[in-house]
């Protein structure tokens, strides 16, 4: 098949900064002519009409109605990860585009994060490290401790696909597990790991040693751990972040820190991203910020692409499409 | 029971013991003792039981004669197996216990089955409410039958106790001293010093926290009545064993407490490590950081393949936890475990140590330091682990050998390595480890944890007590 004949996608860039990773474009090549956004930009009127599809990477290229606007053949976007909160939904559907996302590459790896930075953050693991590299460093204090994540009771808000599998790792520390989530799980599905369901989330709250929020970013689930929800919790507990920064109200979650209204966070989200470099969460010595790497792996990363790839080759064939995200 | 019956109470039959075990947060033992219900209770419905649970025994204790000293811990006519108990009790399998029975009846004067205690305010043995105050003063009283068991230790001397120091950078923990206090007379360093004569005599203990009071020849030439050292800890390899025995005195470690923590850690350094979790943080606070570029990658855990050298207790409760990643898992040992415990997480032994590294993305050193273990990973073995594998060590820093793995890391010989332990530690400033960026060392914390370190305090108190009445010593290192 000639190269022309393969639909387009749309791509912000290869390479770079923020652009497709170069051994993700091989692939993306198979089935697609690849057009990057200066591409099109240089030559709108000839790529417009070859556009049927756009693969976003790292929440880029901005779809807006300008750009909805210009691509008359759009047939689906094809988001990398399982956040879809940075697209209008509503818009691109007026427009009678489809949206995809890639919920199964994400579930593992975003879990073990989760896992990650629960360890870490009751291990004093970066504050650790620290110690065994600092020039000061003469011996190590025997009153030097942690807390225990084995047995300690973690509370998960929003028990989906990820939230599902952070319960199954759970459950092999022997931790006891409570969730809260719109709809209870099926007895079997609790049964499997342990969970108990928490219809308020005061009761999860207030008896949890580690919080995990693990939902969608929605209009329901912004600003969903606030002062109230702060000041439910042990005062030594810790929250733990890998869904999406606004989730969290960040001017409560710092003064909940610094009062010592809980005892740590982990937070692999923030709002924004990075968090502009005087922002005083930066400056707390209970907390733990990773740059956004939920997915940061090179099998998730590959995982996510196949993932979009079949998507977006689902709609164009008219084929039933496996992950569509509908607006609400 | 009858439907009718069920209702009325709203009760709900288990057809499995294991389903009830299972989902109660009390079990209640109410049968009659009979061949059939002789050891219903044992290691294996202690651990099918919640963590959080509590068992309470209202049926038989023992309704036969037994010779004390050697068959204190047998089991003959028990419907719970009170050895497996207090094991259970110490290692914190189930938060507590209530006896109204017990065998014998009353127990002899072991302190460990009732100081057991997973967290400070509970006991392993529930008196009625007016004779509690009793217990607590440690005032130990024997009397006849029926109902009451307490014990009594009346007119005793509180043994004396040798220790370093306390607080400070190594010293005994300030809030475990109050505990101490209530079994033991504490003698400090400093203090023994300043009176060695007459010290010197008394001490019959040693309570070693942390490698610290450092025993040598000469010190126990001069405590002609030390019984016994307890190790804070899993590893005796600061001890001389020889030496000690020689002596005529008793060794106790404290192998089980630690070992769910250091498999935690065992966890969170592999996580650390694959997802760059560190360097990461690094980033996020760095002042200089303007946005995170999407080509910063680490790699998965979920779904490879692990190699676990040491399959004892706590290579074990790292393959439970491995197993809940979807991660294949290798093991190496002396000695092969049974066919469930290998089933059970889905691990395979790999007889030659050479298979497990060639096939392993992550290799965990689990090990006890020995002479045999003494820099068990060299450069051969180093070379045999994948160019792309991971070195996790929770064990002793000398079953590496360092030089042989900085010139490893250095190559790209192996991908990484995350160290919870070296030597010496800490390692001098200037050591090459400290630099590289695929390294993250973290300052021998295995054990570290309020809980952790607590429930050490307790097991090696409990040592101290048994060695000193003689009877058979919970922990016991032997030669």
């Amino acid at each position: 098949m000639a190269e022309q004949e393969l639909p387009g996608v749309l791509i912000l860039d290869i390479g770079g900064t923020h652009g497709v990773l170069e051994n993700l474009v091989a692939f993306l090549k198979k089935h697609f002519r690849l057009i990057t956004m200066k591409e099109f930009l240089e030559n709108k009127k000839e790529m417009s009409k070859k556009i049927q599809s756009v693969f976003m990477f790292e929440c880029r290229p901005t779809i807006d109605r300008e750009l909805l606007e210009s691509l008359p053949n759009l047939k689906v976007i094809a988001n990398s990860g399982v956040g879809v909160d940075h697209l209008d939904l509503k818009m691109i559907s007026n427009f009678g585009v489809k949206v995809t996302n890639t919920p199964h590459a994400v579930a593992d790896s975003t879990a073990d994060i989760g896992m990650a930075l629960m360890l870490a953050s009751a291990r004093r693991l970066v504050e650790g490290c620290q110690i065994s590299i600092s020039r000061d460093t003469k011996y190590f204090a025997v009153d030097w401790l942690g807390v225990e994540v084995t047995r300690a009771t973690l509370g998960i808000i929003g028990m989906g696909n990820i939230g599902y599998k952070v319960a199954q790792r759970a459950k092999a520390f022997e931790m006891k597990i409570l969730y809260h989530n719109r709809n209870q799980r099926k007895k079997e599905e609790e049964q499997a790991v342990g969970a108990h369901y928490c219809e308020k989330i005061e009761d999860l709250l207030q008896q949890s040693d580690f919080v995990m929020l693990v939902v969608n970013l929605t209009p329901e689930t912004c600003k969903l751990i606030g002062k109230r929800e702060l000041g439910l919790m042990k005062p030594t507990a810790t929250l733990i972040n890998i869904s999406r920064g606004a989730v969290i109200d960040q001017d409560a979650l710092v003064e909940a820190l610094q009062k010592k209204v809980i005892m740590a966070a982990a937070l692999d989200v923030t709002y924004p991203e990075p968090l502009p470099r005087d922002h005083p969460l930066l400056k707390l010595d209970n907390i733990i910020i990773t740059p956004h790497i939920g997915t940061a792996t090179v099998q998730a990363i590959r995982m996510m692409a196949e993932e979009a790839i079949t998507n977006m080759l689902a709609v164009l064939n008219g084929q039933p499409i496996p992950s569509e995200v509908f607006p609400r | 029971m009858k439907e009718h019956e069920e209702q009325l109470v709203g009760a709900i039959c288990c057809e499995k013991i294991d389903s009830l075990l299972q989902q109660s947060d009390f079990v209640m033992v109410v049968v009659s003792l009979t061949p059939q219900t002789h050891k219903l209770i044992g290691k294996r419905e202690m651990e099918l039981m919640k963590p959080m649970a509590t068992l309470i025994n209202i049926s038989r204790g023992c309704c036969l004669q037994m010779a004390l000293k050697r068959h204190f811990y047998s089991n003959l006519g028990a419907v719970v197996d009170q050895e497996a108990l207090v094991r259970a009790l110490q290692a914190g399998v189930i938060r507590a216990a209530a006896l109204d029975v017990t065998y014998p009846e009353p127990l002899p004067r072991l302190p460990s089955v009732f100081s057991s205690q997973k967290h400070a305010h509970d006991s392993a043995v529930r008196v009625p409410g007016a004779l509690r105050e009793a217990q607590q003063a440690r005032r130990w009283q024997r009397l006849p039958p029926p109902g009451f068991h307490i014990l009594d230790m009346e007119d005793q001397e509180l043994p004396y106790v040798l220790i370093d120091c306390i607080g400070g950078k190594h010293g005994v923990y300030e809030d475990h001293v109050e505990f101490l206090k209530k079994h033991f007379c504490l003698i400090t360093m400093k203090e023994y010093l300043e009176n060695k004569k007459f010290l010197g005599e008394k001490i019959t203990a040693i309570y070693m926290w942390y490698h610290k009071p450092v025993i040598d020849e000469e010190l126990l030439q001069i405590l002609p009545n030390l019984k016994v050292v307890a190790n804070s800890g899993v590893g005796i390899d600061h001890l001389d064993l020889n030496l000690l025995s020689s002596f005529g005195v008793k060794v106790s470690n404290t192998p089980f407490v630690a070992s769910m923590d250091t498999a935690d850690l065992g966890m969170a350094l592999m996580l650390a490590s694959a997802r760059r979790l560190v360097e990461g943080y690094q980033m996020a606070v760095s002042p200089d950081t303007e946005y995170f570029p999407a080509d910063w990658l680490g790699v998965e855990v979920s779904g490879t393949t692990l190699g676990i050298i040491g399959m004892g207790t706590i290579g074990y409760k790292v393959a439970q936890r491995a197993k809940a990643f979807d991660m294949k898992i290798l093991y190496h040992n002396r000695n092969q475990r049974n066919k469930e415990e290998e089933s059970a997480v889905g691990a395979i032994y790999c007889k030659k140590i050479d298979d497990l590294l060639q096939q392993s993305d992550f290799v965990m050193l689990a090990v006890t330091l020995t002479p045999q273990t003494h820099k068990l990973i060299g450069k051969r073995e180093l070379e045999l682990m994948k160019p792309t594998a991971t070195l996790i060590n929770i064990s002793r820093g000398l079953v590496v050998d360092q030089d042989a793995l900085v010139e490893a890391l250095q190559n790209k010989v192996i991908k990484a390595a995350a160290l919870d332990v070296t030597y010496p530690e800490p390692l001098p400033r200037d050591h090459p480890l400290l630099k590289m960026k695929n390294v993250i060392i973290t300052p021998h914390i295995g054990s570290a944890t309020k809980e952790t370190r607590r429930l050490m305090m307790k097991n090696m108190t409990e040592s101290i007590e048994a060695a000193l009445t003689g009877l058979p010593i919970p922990n016991e290192v032997l030669l």
